[in-house]
């Protein structure tokens, strides 16, 4: 079987030999050759010198603050000489719900909902002992002020004036639901229905906006944050809007473990406990749930 | 379990969306094929090229600098909202544009190869007899490459039935504009609808197998016939 690729290769080579030097053919064949390998090689190389790895798949909106937390945690344990790798995935929660299900290789799971955590504790793919809420996030709109819309527009005067409002999808996203109850209790589900680009997940929800291709756009607090930060939000005419007090419940964040528990997820879990780690979770633009008052299914 | 009101007009769409994208790929894709089937100029590498290019690029980069070139704050986004009122992002024109970028290569490509074996001595031919310029293209050129422009018609037909990675990155997923039927399966898988995805999943495998059986046997046919000339 390979002497017939390699022939039909060598082939090939022989009609392009018109055209091209002795020495090109040479050269294309070694790079070839090294596109195939390399890929491989390094694979391999990964796993054998990081055998220890955590995979955790977490909700886009919680993604950027899950990079500072495991890298904190990535440096504390790399203090203690041990070496291990974390690898994070992003998706809509309900996305993630479903890989899960399907057998997904993650060891840990940050929902945008108490619910997805719970289900998967029922369905025995999650342990009971690690569901905890980790984080309670803000729902905001986000806007762009200009001569037009003054900064002091409400939360419906801009949706109505909106051609475009981006959101996350509501059959997978949370937040996409939570902006679906926010809308509606704007009394403003009419006009809006036209109007709503529906992301992936949050974070393309964010793109359409921040793109310029949507004018506003209903997302989790902690992803406005990250262009709120610097002098961007100044030069960008950026606004957000809390629109908590729309929703009838704050958005809760949970958290799951999938068995079996490995030391380094339980390592990590204890970590999330830690009050560096809880300042980057509020410093990410969250707030932290009472503690003790853990969620039992 | 069967298909809901959102399926059927995903379909509709979609088809709506194929038959558009290829009207206009033909009626660019002949040209371009032409010049570049008789062109010499280095130039016309890099025309050949850039055509190629949506063959080897992922969809998510065509997508991603679609999305930027779409906003109003950038020219084409902004020229095309002042000629028509309308934004180029998450709308049906916006899909058209996107689907004739990503599925170029599969019109011009069959039709640039059928152009190059065609016999240049033929049109001179005509020519010396008084043919004008439409006559000898409807006369001599569409009907000497017929299978040419039937293979390019259907490939990019069904190359842009099958557009998925540009339509999810440039769409935002809205009924009946631009959610056609791999965006709808797609979302019907997310959210765990999997009876709903089945139906358009075998759907589209039985409809794209049909397209190509149509395409090869039309072209099977065509070779034979050749043979008996």
């Amino acid at each position: 079987m390979p002497k017939m690729w390699i022939s039909s290769v060598l082939n090939v080579g022989r009609t392009a030999s018109n055209s091209l030097g002795h020495l090109l053919r040479l050269k294309l064949l070694v790079i070839a050759v090294l596109f195939i390998t390399v890929p491989f090689t390094t694979v391999i190389f990964c796993h054998s010198v990081l055998s220890d790895t955590l995979s955790i798949a977490t909700a886009s909106n919680f993604r950027p603050v899950l990079e500072q937390l495991s890298q904190t945690f990535s440096e504390q344990q790399n203090a203690d000489r041990e070496s291990h790798q974390i690898n994070i995935s992003s998706a809509s929660s309900g996305v993630i719900y479903a890989q899960i299900l399907q057998g997904a290789p993650f060891q840990l799971f940050f929902s945008a909902n108490e619910s997805y955590p719970e289900k998967l504790v029922a369905s025995g793919h999650g342990d009971a002992k690690t569901l905890a809420t980790y984080a309670i996030g803000e729902l905001v709109l986000v806007s762009r002020h200009d001569a037009t819309s003054p900064k002091e527009a409400s939360p419906k005067e801009l949706l109505l004036k909106a051609k475009r409002i981006a959101i996350a999808n509501p059959r997978t996203a949370p937040y996409g639901i939570a902006a679906m109850e926010a809308i509606k209790t704007l009394g403003v589900a009419k006009e809006s229905q036209s109007k709503l680009v529906v992301g992936n997940n949050i974070a393309q929800a964010w793109q359409f906006f921040h793109s310029g291709n949507a004018d506003v756009a209903i997302v989790a607090a902690s992803l406005a944050y990250l262009a709120e930060s610097a002098a961007v939000k100044e030069q960008q005419g950026l606004d957000t809007i809390d629109l908590s007090s729309f929703l009838t419940s704050p958005v809760r964040q949970s958290r799951v473990a999938i068995k079996p528990i490995s030391p380094l997820t339980q390592q990590f879990l204890d970590f999330m406990n830690t009050p560096v780690a809880e300042k980057i979770i509020t410093d990410g633009g969250y707030l932290l749930p009472i503690k003790g008052k853990n969620i039992t299914p | 379990m069967n298909l809901l009101a959102s399926d059927i007009t995903a379909l509709f769409l979609t088809l709506q969306l194929a038959a558009v994208t290829t009207v206009i790929l033909m009626a660019i894709g002949a040209p371009l094929a032409w010049w570049l089937s008789r062109s010499t100029s280095r130039f016309a590498s890099v025309i050949e090229a850039t055509v190629a290019l949506p063959l080897i690029l992922p969809p998510t980069v065509i997508g991603f600098y679609l999305l930027i070139a779409f906003s109003p704050d950038n020219f084409l986004g902004s020229s095309w909202l002042t000629l028509t009122g309308q934004p180029l992002a998450f709308t049906f024109s916006g899909l058209v544009v996107g689907s004739v970028i990503y599925s170029l290569p599969f019109v011009v490509q069959p039709l640039q190869s059928g152009f190059q074996h065609f016999d240049h001595k033929l049109l001179e031919a005509a020519e010396t007899m008084g043919a004008g310029t439409l006559d000898r293209f409807l006369n001599l050129i569409i009907p000497l490459t017929r299978r040419a422009f039937a293979t390019a018609a259907l490939l990019g037909f069904a190359h842009t039935m099958g557009e998925f990675g540009v339509v999810l990155m440039i769409g935002g997923n809205i009924p009946g504009e631009t959610q056609v039927l791999s965006i709808a399966l797609y979302d019907h898988v997310e959210a765990l609808d999997y009876g709903r995805a089945h139906w358009l999943a075998g759907g589209l495998l039985v409809f794209s197998f049909a397209l190509l059986i149509l395409l090869y046997g039309f072209n099977r046919h065509k070779k034979s016939g050749a043979k008996q000339l």
